[in-house]
C-alpha cells in the first residue's frame, strides 16, 4: 500500500492552498497520506494541515533554521523522512519547484514534474513542450516517487479532517551556506503581464487611450495584470508591450478576461493556455466567444461598473 | 574564478511541435534547433560577470551527440572561452545529467555553475537543484538578479510571492529565469574567432556516471481540446460563476 | 437632415444590412492610418454575404450613393478614407476561411479575413502564406488584394497578386463575377482578376478570393549589418544574392534606428552607430553568411554585423525594421513610397538625398524600405510646432521636385501603398496621359455611375 508524504507550503502564518491541492493528488494516487510541516513555530500551520480531509498524520518539524523556506535547509531532513514513504509530493509552486528536485537527488531518483493527472499509483500525466504534448510516465517499482503537483490541475481538498499530530526533531545537518535576506512582495505595482495569475485585457472596443482607465481600475481591484489586443495597440490606445497575442506576449494566467476584444486568431494564440477565458463583447458573433469558457454579450462600459459592484 | 554554463540543444521555441500519430514521441524532423532560451540567459550572465572582472573564464558544456557542437560553437561565438561536449547518444534525465555535471565540476573546480531553470522541451526544472544537492552546495533558482562579491553571491529570485533575495556562499549553482538579462546577439566577426577556441569532447562512458533510476515515458498525446463554454446574461451572473469556480 | 433621410431610405430598402451611424463608429470606420483628412462618412454597413453586397451596389447606383470599401483600414494613402459623406462598407463580418484543398494547397477566404489569421491558418495546415508586412495583424485580405500588398518577402515570394488564383467580385455595375476560379492555367482572354488586384476599390468590391499557399521555408536566419553608404548597401545586395537564398533584404537609416530604439525601448543592436543598416533574412547557412560578411568587410562596405541564433533573436532583430513606421507615427510623417529599377537605386538615392537636403533643410527625413525591390520609403517628419495643413502644403511643394526626379528615373510614385486619396495628383509622374485615359475608361466599364470609391486613384474629371 502506498504511503505518501506531502511537504507543506506556508508563509509562516497560513498554510498555502497548494498543499490542499497536493492532498487531492495524493487522494487520487491512493494510500495513506501524511503532511510534513517544516517551520520555526508551526503549531498553527500544523493545525491547519490537520484539518485537511483525507490526511492521516501531520509531522510537525520545528527549528529556527526553518524560519524561511530554504530548499537547502529543508531538503536534508525531508530526504531522511522520505525513507518511510513510497511517494513524496510537493506543490508545483516556486517553493516546491525549488525544493522537491533537491530532495529527489538526495534520495537518488528523478522527479515527476507537474502532475496533471494520476493514472495509477505509479503512473502519471504531465505536460512537456509548454503543454503542447502530454506524456504518460511511470516510475519503476523499486524507486521512491518524488513529484510536484500542478496547481492549475487540482482542486483544493476539502476541510473537515482531523489528522493526528506528531512532533519530530530534525536530525539531518542543516547547511549554513544559504541565507535568506529579504522578500519584496508584489503588493504595490500591478503584477507583470507575463506572469500574472489574473489578466484583464482591453481591445478596440475601448475606443480610446483615455477609456483604458476603466480597465486599469478593474485590474487593480482584482490584483490583475493588464493586457491588450493587437487592434488596441495598433490604434495606439496602449503601448505595445501590453500586446497579448502571437506577436505580442503569450500568457497562461489562471483567469483571463477580455473586454471589447473580437478574438482574432493571433490573439487567441496568445491566450490558448489560459485556465479560464472570459469574454465580454457587444457583438454576439465575435470570434472570441468560440473559445471563451464564459461569455457575456453586452456593452463593456456598462458591464465593468456592474462587475465592480458585484465583487 | 571559472564559471561553468550548461547549455542544451532544443527545438527552437517557435516551432510548433506535433505529437506522432502513434503516440511514440514528438516529431522534430527538420525542425530548427537552438540553445535552450534559459541557457542563453545563463551564458549571458556568465559573460557579464567575466566582463566585470569577477570571473576569469567562462566554459560552456553540453551533453549530447555531436550535433550539440553547433550550440557549443554558438556559445563560443557569444563569448565563452572554451567548450566541453560530453558525448552520448542517450537522452539523459535530470539526475544523470546532474551527476555528469558533477563529474566535470570535480575536474574544473568552477566557482559558479549557471544553468537555465528548465529546458523548453521536457520542462523538468530539476537539473540545477539536483546538481546543487549532489555537490552539497547552495542553489539559487529562478534568478532575476545576480550580484557576486568576493566569496558570496546575492541572488534575487522570482517567486510566487514576489522577489526573494538570498545570499549564498560560493561555489554555488544558479538557475536563470527570463528576466535576468537579454542575451546579446552574436557578432559575425566572433563566429570566425569561435572556430579557433577549444572544444573538448569527453565520452560519457569515461566519466563513470551511473544512469539509473530513470522514469519511463509510456505515451505521448496532444493537449486536450478546450470544452465548449457557457454564456451568462449579466455582470452579476459572471461574478457569481467566477466565484463558484474559485477564480475570484 | 439629409443624411438621416438617406440612412432611413437605406435601412428601409435593405433592412437585413447591419448599419452603424454613431459618431465613434463613423470616426473609426471612416479613416485609415493616414491623418491628413477628417473622416466624415454617412454611415457604416456590415454585409455578411455576396448577395447583400450585390443588393447594396444596386441600391447605391439608383441612389447615386458613394461607397467606400473598408478592410483593416491600415492603408497609408487614404484609399479607405471616407471624408465626403460616403457609405463605408466594412467586410469585418465576412471573415470565413473555407474550402482548404490540401492537394492544391489552396483555400477560399472572404474579404474580411485578417492577413495574420490567414497566415495562422496556413501554418496550422503545415503550409505558408508568404505575404508579410507590419500591419498584418489588422489588415484584411480584401484590402491586401485591392492594394496588391507586398511587404517584406517580395524578393522571394512576389506580391499578393501572385497568390490569388480566383477572385469573387461585385462590380460597380452590380454584377457578381467569379474570376479565374482557382485555375492554374486559363488562356481564355484578358485576365480580369488582375485588373481588380490593385484597383483600390475603384472598380468594385472584392468579396472573396481563392488563395494559393506555399511550402513553409526551411529555418531562417536574420542578419543586421552596419554600412557606410547606399552604394555599399547595394553592393552588399549583390553578394548576398550570390551566396544566400534570400527571403528579405531591407534597409534603414541611423535616424530610423534611433526612433525605433526610443519608441520600443530597445538597446542599440550594434556597438557603434552607422549611417545605414541592412536587415536580411535567408535560409540558415552559417558558412554562406560568413562569406557575405567577409567579402563585405574586405571591400570596406561592411562595418559590423550580428546574426540571429534562434527564431526569438530573429524576431528581435526584425523589430528594428518593423517598428520604424510605428515609432514615427507620432510625428504625422509625410510618407513617400518610391520605387525605381533596382540597378538605378544608388544613383537615384544620391540625387534624391541631395534634393531633399536642399529642399527640406528644416525637416527631418527618415529613410527605410524594401531596398531589394528598389523600394524606398522616405518619410518627412512634421516639426512639433507646425500645423498639419501647413506641413502638408510644404511637403507637397517639395514633393513636386521629388516626383519629377522619380519621373526622370522612370520610377513609381507609389511602390506598394497605392495612390488612394493622397497621391492622385502624382499619378501623372509615373503613368502617361494615354495610360491614365485608359484607366478612366476601364473604370467606366466596371463602375458606370462612379459610385465605387470615387475620388480615389483618379482625380474627378
Amino acid at each position: 500500500m502506498s504511503k505518501i508524504l506531502i511537504i507543506a507550503e506556508h508563509n509562516g502564518v497560513e498554510l498555502n492552498n497548494s498543499t490542499a491541492k497536493c492532498v487531492s493528488c495524493a487522494i487520487a494516487t491512493g494510500g495513506e497520506i501524511h503532511i510534513a510541516v517544516f517551520s520555526a513555530t508551526g503549531n498553527e500551520i500544523a493545525q491547519q494541515a490537520s484539518e485537511l480531509s483525507g490526511v492521516t498524520e501531520i509531522i510537525n518539524i520545528q527549528s529556527a533554521d526553518y524560519s524561511h523556506a530554504l530548499a537547502t535547509t529543508i531538503a536534508p531532513e525531508a530526504a531522511l523522512l522520505a525513507a518511510d514513504y513510497s511517494h513524496v509530493y510537493g506543490p508545483s509552486s516556486t517553493y516546491g519547484k525549488d525544493l522537491m528536485p533537491r530532495i529527489a537527488a538526495l534520495i537518488g531518483v528523478n522527479q515527476v514534474s507537474d502532475i496533471m493527472a494520476v493514472k495509477s499509483s505509479r503512473s502519471f500525466q504531465r505536460p512537456i513542450y509548454a503543454g503542447n504534448a502530454i506524456i504518460d510516465v511511470s516510475v519503476p517499482a523499486d524507486q521512491t516517487i518524488v513529484a510536484t503537483v500542478r496547481n492549475a490541475s487540482w482542486p483544493a481538498a476539502e476541510t473537515g479532517g482531523s489528522a493526528s499530530m506528531r512532533e519530530h526533531t530534525a536530525t539531518a545537518e542543516r547547511p549554513t551556506h544559504t541565507r535568506f535576506v529579504e522578500l519584496a512582495s508584489e503588493g504595490g505595482d500591478r503584477p507583470d503581464l507575463q506572469s500574472a495569475k489574473r489578466v484583464i485585457s482591453g481591445g478596440r472596443g475601448l475606443g480610446s487611450q483615455e477609456n483604458f482607465a476603466i480597465i486599469y481600475a478593474l485590474a487593480d481591484k482584482l490584483g490583475a495584470g493588464v493586457g491588450a489586443s493587437r487592434a488596441a495597440v495598433d490604434a495606439a490606445y496602449v503601448p505595445n508591450d501590453m500586446q497579448v497575442g502571437q506577436t505580442g506576449k503569450i500568457i497562461s494566467p489562471d483567469l483571463y478576461i477580455a473586454f471589447g476584444i473580437s478574438g482574432a486568431i493571433q490573439h487567441i494564440t496568445g491566450i490558448k493556455d489560459a485556465g479560464t477565458i472570459v469574454a465580454i463583447n457587444k457583438d454576439s458573433e465575435a470570434p472570441i466567444f468560440e473559445v471563451a469558457d464564459i461569455g457575456l454579450v453586452g456593452d463593456l462600459f456598462a458591464i465593468i461598473p456592474e462587475i465592480e459592484a458585484a465583487l | 574564478m571559472k564559471i561553468l554554463v550548461g547549455i542544451k540543444r532544443v527545438v527552437d521555441f517557435n516551432v510548433r511541435v506535433r505529437v506522432k500519430p502513434d503516440g511514440s514521441g514528438v516529431d522534430t524532423d527538420g525542425a530548427k534547433m537552438s540553445i535552450n532560451p534559459f541557457d542563453e540567459i545563463a551564458l549571458e550572465e556568465a559573460l557579464r560577470l567575466r566582463e566585470a572582472g569577477i570571473a576569469s573564464e567562462v566554459i560552456v558544456i553540453s551533453i549530447g551527440d555531436s550535433s550539440c557542437q553547433q550550440q557549443l560553437r554558438t556559445g563560443l561565438a557569444m563569448g565563452a572561452d572554451r567548450a566541453i561536449q560530453v558525448d552520448t547518444d542517450i537522452h539523459l534525465q535530470p539526475l544523470a545529467a546532474a551527476r555528469t555535471m558533477l563529474a566535470v565540476i570535480e575536474t574544473e573546480q568552477p566557482g559558479l555553475v549557471i544553468l537555465g531553470k528548465q529546458a523548453i522541451d521536457d520542462d523538468n526544472n530539476q537539473t540545477g537543484q539536483m546538481l546543487a544537492a549532489l555537490w552539497n552546495r547552495p542553489q539559487a533558482t529562478f534568478a532575476s538578479k545576480v550580484v557576486v562579491a568576493g566569496d558570496t553571491a546575492t541572488v534575487t529570485r522570482e517567486v510566487d510571492a514576489g522577489l526573494e533575495t538570498i545570499e549564498v556562499d560560493l561555489p554555488a549553482v544558479i538557475t536563470t529565469d527570463l528576466r535576468l538579462n537579454t542575451p546579446r546577439f552574436v557578432k559575425l566577426p566572433d563566429i570566425m574567432k569561435a572556430k579557433r577556441k577549444p572544444l573538448e569532447v569527453i565520452a560519457f562512458t569515461e566519466l563513470a556516471v551511473s544512469n539509473d533510476n530513470n522514469i519511463q515515458i509510456d505515451h505521448y498525446a496532444p493537449p486536450a481540446v478546450r470544452e465548449k463554454g457557457i454564456m451568462v446574461d449579466s455582470a452579476a451572473a459572471l461574478v457569481t460563476e467566477l466565484k463558484s469556480r474559485g477564480l475570484l | 437632415m439629409e443624411r438621416i433621410n438617406k440612412i432611413q431610405i437605406l435601412q428601409k430598402e435593405l433592412p437585413d444590412l447591419e448599419l452603424l451611424a454613431d459618431s465613434r463608429s463613423l470616426q473609426i470606420y471612416g479613416q485609415d492610418w493616414t491623418r491628413f483628412r477628417q473622416p466624415d462618412p454617412l454611415a457604416v454597413v456590415f454585409p455578411r454575404s455576396v448577395d447583400q453586397v450585390q443588393a447594396l451596389v444596386k441600391f447605391a447606383r439608383l441612389e447615386k450613393l458613394a461607397l467606400v470599401p473598408s478592410g483593416g483600414r491600415t492603408g497609408l494613402s487614404g484609399g479607405a478614407v471616407a471624408a465626403s459623406c460616403e457609405l463605408v462598407v466594412s467586410f469585418e463580418k465576412m471573415r470565413k476561411i473555407s474550402e482548404f484543398n490540401p492537394l492544391e494547397a489552396s483555400l477560399k477566404v472572404e474579404a474580411g479575413v485578417v492577413t495574420q489569421a490567414l497566415q495562422a491558418y496556413a501554418a496550422e495546415q503545415g503550409l505558408f502564406y508568404p505575404i508579410s508586412f507590419a500591419a498584418e495583424g489588422s489588415a484584411q485580405i480584401g484590402g491586401n488584394i485591392a492594394t496588391n500588398a507586398g511587404g517584406i518577402r517580395v524578393l522571394r515570394y512576389g506580391l499578393t497578386r501572385d497568390w490569388v488564383e480566383g477572385l469573387t467580385v461585385v462590380t460597380g455595375a452590380g454584377e457578381v463575377l467569379e474570376l479565374n476560379r482557382g485555375l492554374i492555367k486559363n488562356a481564355s482572354g484578358y485576365d480580369l482578376r488582375h485588373l481588380f488586384i490593385g484597383s483600390e476599390g475603384t472598380l468594385g468590391f472584392i468579396v472573396a478570393a481563392t488563395i494559393r499557399l506555399a511550402q513553409p521555408p526551411p529555418p531562417q536566419t536574420v542578419m543586421l549589418l552596419a554600412l557606410e553608404s547606399m552604394p555599399a548597401v547595394m553592393s552588399l545586395f549583390h553578394s548576398a544574392k550570390v551566396y544566400l537564398k534570400l527571403s528579405a533584404f531591407e534597409f534603414f537609416s541611423e535616424q530610423a534606428l534611433n526612433y525605433v530604439c526610443q519608441h520600443r525601448q530597445l538597446p542599440q543592436p550594434l556597438e557603434n552607430p552607422a549611417p545605414f543598416y541592412v536587415l536580411c533574412e535567408f535560409d540558415s547557412d552559417e558558412e554562406a553568411a560568413l562569406a557575405v560578411f567577409e567579402q563585405g568587410f574586405a571591400d570596406g562596405n561592411l562595418l559590423d554585423g550580428v546574426i540571429s541564433q534562434s527564431s526569438a533573436q530573429a524576431e528581435e532583430l526584425w523589430q528594428y525594421r518593423e517598428g520604424i513606421s510605428e515609432s514615427i507615427t507620432q510625428f504625422t510623417p509625410y510618407k513617400n513610397d518610391l520605387s525605381v529599377r533596382v540597378s538605378k537605386v544608388p544613383e537615384f538615392m544620391q540625387e534624391l538625398d541631395q534634393l531633399v537636403a536642399e529642399s527640406y533643410p528644416d525637416f527631418e527625413v527618415i529613410w527605410f524600405g524594401h531596398i531589394g525591390d528598389g523600394n524606398l520609403h522616405m518619410n518627412v517628419l512634421k516639426p512639433e510646432t507646425m500645423e498639419v495643413g501647413e506641413f502638408e502644403r510644404s511637403c507637397l511643394l517639395v514633393n513636386h521636385a521629388v516626383y519629377q526626379l522619380v519621373e526622370k528615373y522612370a520610377g513609381s510614385v507609389s511602390a506598394e501603398h497605392g495612390i488612394g486619396l493622397l497621391k492622385r495628383n502624382a499619378l501623372r509622374f509615373c503613368r502617361s496621359q494615354a495610360e491614365i485615359n485608359i484607366l478612366r475608361q476601364v473604370k467606366r466599364v466596371f463602375d458606370p455611375d462612379n459610385i465605387m470609391n470615387p475620388g480615389k486613384l483618379l482625380n474627378d474629371e
